[in-house]
C-alpha cells in the first residue's frame, strides 16, 4: 500500500471526495450529497465515479472504510473516513492549487484582466 | 424494474474484486439517485467505471502492473523492454549455437566416478552387454 504517494495532481472527483470527508465520516450516498453541496450543485458524481475514486484512495491509504456498528443491521452502511495521509495529500494539492491561482491572477492582471 | 436489472447487469461486468467490494453499494446508490440523476446518466457513469476498472485495475500490485498493456492502448514501455529482452536472448542463443555446436563428450565428473569405482561401472556395462545394448562409448570405459 502506498500511503504518501502523490506524483500527479488529484482528479476533480478525488479532490471533491477528500474534501467531503474532511468534516466527518460519510457513507457513499453521504459523499455524493456532500460533493453536490460543496460545489453548489455544479459538480455531481455518480456511483461509478465515486467508487472508482474511493477504491484508488483506499489503495493509497488516504481513505479507510469501516462498518458502522451503531445502526441496525438493515440500515448499516459502509462508512469512509479520511486518514492522516489523505489529509496531507489534500493539503499538498490545495497548496499546489494556491500556486496555480497566484500565477493565474498575476498573468491575468498583466494581460489587462481584472483578477 | 427493468432499469435496475440493466444496471445490475452492468455491475456484473465489473472485475470480480471490485464487484465484491462495491457492487451492492453502487446498486443502493442507483436506487437513491435514479430520480435525481436520471437513468441514462447513471448508465453512462457505470459504463465509464466499467472501462476504467478493466483498463487500470488499481488493486493489482505495482510490479505486476509493469507488464500490463498501456492504458492508452499501445504497448507499454515495460512491455516493449520485456519483448526486447526476450528477442535479444533468443538471437544471442541462436548465434551462440551456430558458433559453437554443443559437444557430447563425457563430462569429467563421470570419468572421475568411473575411475574411483570401476567395479560398479563394470557390473553395469556387463549387464548391458549381455543384453546387447551399448551404453556410451565402449572405448573410453575404464576397466
Amino acid at each position: 500500500m502506498v500511503k504518501d504517494e502523490q506524483s500527479a495532481p488529484l482528479s476533480a472527483a478525488s479532490l471533491h471526495v477528500l474534501l467531503a470527508l474532511t468534516a466527518r465520516n460519510l457513507h457513499g450516498y453521504g459523499i455524493i450529497q456532500e460533493v453536490k453541496r460543496l460545489s453548489d450543485g455544479k459538480y455531481r458524481i455518480g456511483p461509478g465515479t465515486l467508487y472508482d475514486n474511493l477504491k484508488k484512495l483506499i489503495n493509497r491509504g488516504w481513505v479507510e472504510d469501516y462498518e458502522d456498528d451503531h445502526l441496525p443491521a438493515e440500515e448499516r452502511r459502509r462508512m469512509y473516513r479520511l486518514t492522516g495521509y489523505g489529509r496531507a495529500a489534500l493539503q499538498a494539492d490545495v497548496n499546489r492549487l494556491k500556486k496555480v491561482l497566484r500565477v493565474a491572477a498575476r498573468r491575468l492582471i498583466r494581460s489587462g484582466g481584472d483578477a | 424494474m427493468m432499469r435496475r436489472q440493466f444496471y445490475r447487469f452492468l455491475l456484473r461486468l465489473h472485475p470480480y474484486e471490485f464487484r465484491e467490494r462495491f457492487a451492492s453499494e453502487m446498486l443502493w446508490l442507483f436506487d437513491e439517485t435514479l430520480n435525481e440523476a436520471g437513468f441514462l446518466r447513471l448508465c453512462m457513469d457505470a459504463v465509464s467505471s466499467l472501462a476504467k476498472q478493466h483498463i487500470e485495475p488499481d488493486s493489482v500490485p505495482r510490479p505486476a502492473r509493469l507488464f500490463e498493456a498501456s492504458p492508452r492502448g499501445g504497448p507499454g514501455a515495460a512491455r516493449l523492454l520485456q519483448a526486447g529482452l526476450v528477442a535479444s536472448l533468443a538471437v544471442f542463443g541462436f548465434l551462440k549455437l551456430l558458433g559453437h555446436p554443443p559437444t557430447m563428450d563425457e563430462p569429467p565428473r563421470t570419468i572421475a566416478f568411473r575411475r574411483s569405482q570401476p567395479e560398479t561401472c563394470n557390473e553395469f556395462v556387463h549387464a548391458h552387454r549381455s543384453t546387447g545394448q551399448h551404453y556410451g562409448r565402449p572405448g573410453r570405459i575404464v576397466r
